[in-house]
């Protein structure tokens, strides 16, 4: 396919969502990840291996996918890693592309390139219109949204329909007054280790004794436990990451071959598969007042 | 830290153990079928290590549209260094013979040749016990699924994301009893008050209302303001009030869904089981009924929720449920002995009784084809007829695209590449071999079709 395209987050939808546009035969793919791989990476991100733990995840990834291209034949495919923050690309960095897709981990950096994208459609009286291809994961369920700058919603448009922020326990409740291990473990991290990097051996110590000073029961308190609650960490699984970086390639694929009636696409996806599998698509219409998008 | 961290906190180190020790065998046209090599790929990440793979004896040339790995055996191998797979190939021919007695799942891929088909269902039909049969095939814009169960499959949890607490507010035992009645609002200061758990204000205000017919949510202000001014701003207070309408109804709610659950079971009454967990789960559920008869309660499942509440009152509280809860598991472990199995798993009693309100179960169809339904175009043509009044136009024309396809007359997409739909279904079909396997989450019942350029999808029972 004769496209440009950049994949943000080289992660476990990113590793997915790489693999596909190579076996598509995208013919210039760029990936940006500032992170470094971990062990527990390992489970879904399958470009990577146990050697290269502390590597670069953008770098590994393609590494591997220019010498998988090479050995099919697939020569005329470029892959450029960036191991950087997202946040300092330039603008012009964007505009070279003819699709953005995400697998990010953050509320953050969506929005950030959301308003680089619009922005540069306005600027440039739609003559740079660069679709947005958003995926997210979350256990056995995720999204897919496809902003089409000045067309469709836009990422700010929907903003008010995320969830709250993880609901945080009042601070007298986890100071004076904790109930549960979750209470305890917020403390420790929040209050007793505020500011420092924090160390697993370290955080299951303190929370130990903190949860046998109030008489709260330790038999599920584990290493695992107390960095899920402290990091807020996300259950993932290649299995969701797979399903949702096929809808996002799917996406710019029918874009490609121009599939789609952007007046009536659904641009919008939400898929769970805890109970059966549904994927349930609908057209989510532009926000009137959406600072990012409105009047464009 | 774990490898597995990240799907441990989906299913556990019980759902990991399933997986460790599930066989699944393939059937397909093509040993590098893209949507096969897909499939295996999450399997193996997700911990599963042993495979069965019965193929064509077809020559073909190599899939194009695929992702194999550069080195394929070996970096397979690598994806998993803490399980060691095996694979096993084997022609079709071999269907007729071959015992599918320590496979977990069988996953038919891409392939409808007429007369597999017919090999496969006649060794089915002629098999007192069968594993379930997951048919999977993309043609683009479609994508389906269908799951063809020859026993029930039970769900031990469906792990759901927000839960009703069941604490028998309305039906307490002795111990809640006596607690509450140790508590004398009167004399106790308001900053006490504001540490009571909601569960000991209801069933307070419960007991000493019983005279008033109004719901408990519409006279519990009557109740319990006179002992507290600044009541209302509490956050327990607050929990109470919210709590207020589900009390009488939960307790109840949960009682007829399981007996509901367990109706549907009498007409299984077997012995003989291909799935080894699905005849525990069925012995629990003999115990469970049982249990329901004498005590008219289910089991008290173990977790109990946090709620605003002072530290102490809260830990007396819930060590008075914990009791309970390890009373009643006791009571059930006790009933599965009288049924015969002295030496059953204690955890998987406890981990039903936790489970109690979220367990459920997936019936397999009676008067089945002979062939898996999606492919009977007289069962998609039965299902049409009979839902032509309630189903949407769009539902309506996906299913006669797939019905077309049943038909063998179906006119597949060829402009655009596939490979998306592909890695799509690869996903969701290793989620549902992983659902069935570790008997968590519920999987699809039983058919699943999506088109990937209209975005329909649809989920119908044939």
């Amino acid at each position: 396919m004769d496209l440009k395209v950049l994949v943000l987050g080289a992660g476990g939808l990113g590793c997915e969502l790489v693999k596909n546009l190579a076996v598509l035969k995208v013919r210039e793919i760029h990936v940006v990840d500032l992170d470094t791989i971990e062990l527990t990476n390992l489970n879904r991100q399958f470009l990577f291996k146990d050697e290269d733990i502390g590597r670069y995840k953008a770098n590994t990834a393609v590494d591997y996918l220019s010498r998988w291209c090479q050995l099919k034949g697939f020569r005329s495919i470029k892959l450029v890693a960036h191991c950087q923050d997202l946040f300092t690309l330039q603008p012009d960095f964007y505009k070279y592309f003819d699709f953005v897709i995400s697998g990010l981990d953050a509320v953050g950096p969506r929005r950030f390139v959301n308003r680089t994208l619009v922005q540069l459609t306005r600027d440039s009286n739609f003559q740079i219109c660069v679709p947005f291809i958003d995926g997210g994961t979350e256990g056995l369920n995720g999204h897919v949204k496809t902003i089409v700058p000045g067309v469709t919603a836009c990422w700010e448009c929907s903003i008010d329909t995320l969830p709250q922020q993880q609901t945080q326990h009042p601070l007298c409740t986890i100071a004076n007054n904790p109930r549960n291990l979750e209470h305890v473990v917020e403390y420790v991290a929040t209050v007793q280790l505020a500011g420092e990097e924090l160390e697993p051996g370290v955080l299951l110590k303190l929370c130990y004794e903190r949860a046998t000073q109030f008489g709260i029961s330790t038999d599920k308190l584990t290493e695992s436990y107390a960095w899920g609650v402290a990091k807020h960490i996300v259950p993932s699984v290649s299995s969701t990451n797979a399903v949702v970086a096929g809808l996002c390639c799917n996406e710019l694929v029918k874009i490609y071959n121009d599939c789609v009636d952007f007046d009536r696409l659904k641009n919008f996806k939400t898929i769970s598969a805890t109970n059966g599998l549904y994927i349930n698509s609908f057209q989510f219409d532009r926000l009137e007042d959406c600072p990012v998008c409105s009047g464009l | 830290m774990d490898r597995f961290d990240r799907q441990l906190r989906l299913w556990g180190g019980f759902g990991h153990e399933l997986l460790t020790n599930g066989q699944i065998c393939f059937i397909v046209e093509r040993r590098d079928d893209p949507l096969l090599l897909e499939v295996q790929r999450h399997l193996l990440l997700a911990g599963i290590s042993s495979y069965l793979v019965l193929h064509s004896d077809k020559q073909h040339t190599p899939a194009k549209d695929a992702f194999a790995f550069i080195d394929e055996n070996q970096e397979l191998q690598a994806l998993n260094p803490e399980i060691k797979p095996q694979w096993n190939f084997l022609p079709w021919s071999r269907i007729q013979t071959q015992s599918f007695k320590d496979i977990s799942v069988i996953v038919l891929i891409n392939c409808r040749d007429a007369h597999m088909l017919q090999e496969l269902s006649i060794r089915r039909e002629h098999s007192i016990n069968f594993p379930p049969v997951l048919v999977a095939a993309v043609n683009y814009p479609l994508a389906y699924m269908y799951l063809w169960l020859k026993e029930i499959h039970f769900v031990v949890t469906t792990n759901p994301e927000y839960v009703v607490p069941d604490l028998r507010i309305n039906e307490p035992w002795d111990e809640v009893l006596q607690y509450t009645e140790s508590l004398d609002f009167g004399k106790l200061r308001e900053e006490e008050l504001a540490e009571i758990p909601y569960p000991l204000i209801l069933s307070s205000a419960l007991r000493a209302t019983s005279q008033d017919e109004r719901p408990l949510h519409q006279k519990l202000d009557d109740f319990y303001l006179k002992y507290s001014q600044q009541a209302l701003n509490d956050s327990n207070y607050r929990q109470a009030k919210r709590y207020a309408r589900q009390v009488s109804r939960s307790s109840e709610l949960g009682r007829q869904r399981v007996k509901q659950l367990l109706n549907r079971l009498q007409i299984y009454q077997r012995s003989n089981w291909h799935d080894s967990f699905n005849g525990k789960f069925m012995t629990l559920c003999q115990a469970l009924g049982q249990f329901l008869d004498q005590y008219h309660q289910l089991p008290l499942p173990s977790e109990f929720p946090d709620m605003e509440a002072g530290t102490q009152i809260y830990n007396d509280l819930k060590m008075i449920y914990q009791k309970k809860a390890r009373e009643d598991c006791e009571t059930m472990e006790a009933i599965v002995a009288r049924l015969g199995f002295p030496d059953f798993p204690r955890m998987l009693v406890k981990k039903f009784c936790d489970n109690i309100n979220y367990w459920t179960l997936l019936e397999p169809i009676v008067n089945e084809s002979s062939v898996p339904g999606i492919y009977s175009s007289t069962e998609l043509t039965r299902y049409l007829n009979e839902q032509e009044v309630t189903i949407s136009t769009h539902e309506k024309k996906l299913l006669e695209n797939l019905l077309s396809l049943a038909e063998d007359s179906y006119d597949s997409h060829t402009l655009v590449s596939s490979f998306p739909a592909t890695a799509f279904l690869g996903g969701a079909v290793a989620q549902e071999v992983v659902k069935l396997v570790t008997h968590q989450y519920v999987p699809i019942d039983n058919t699943f079709v999506y088109d990937l350029i209209s975005d329909e999808s649809s989920t119908i029972k044939l």
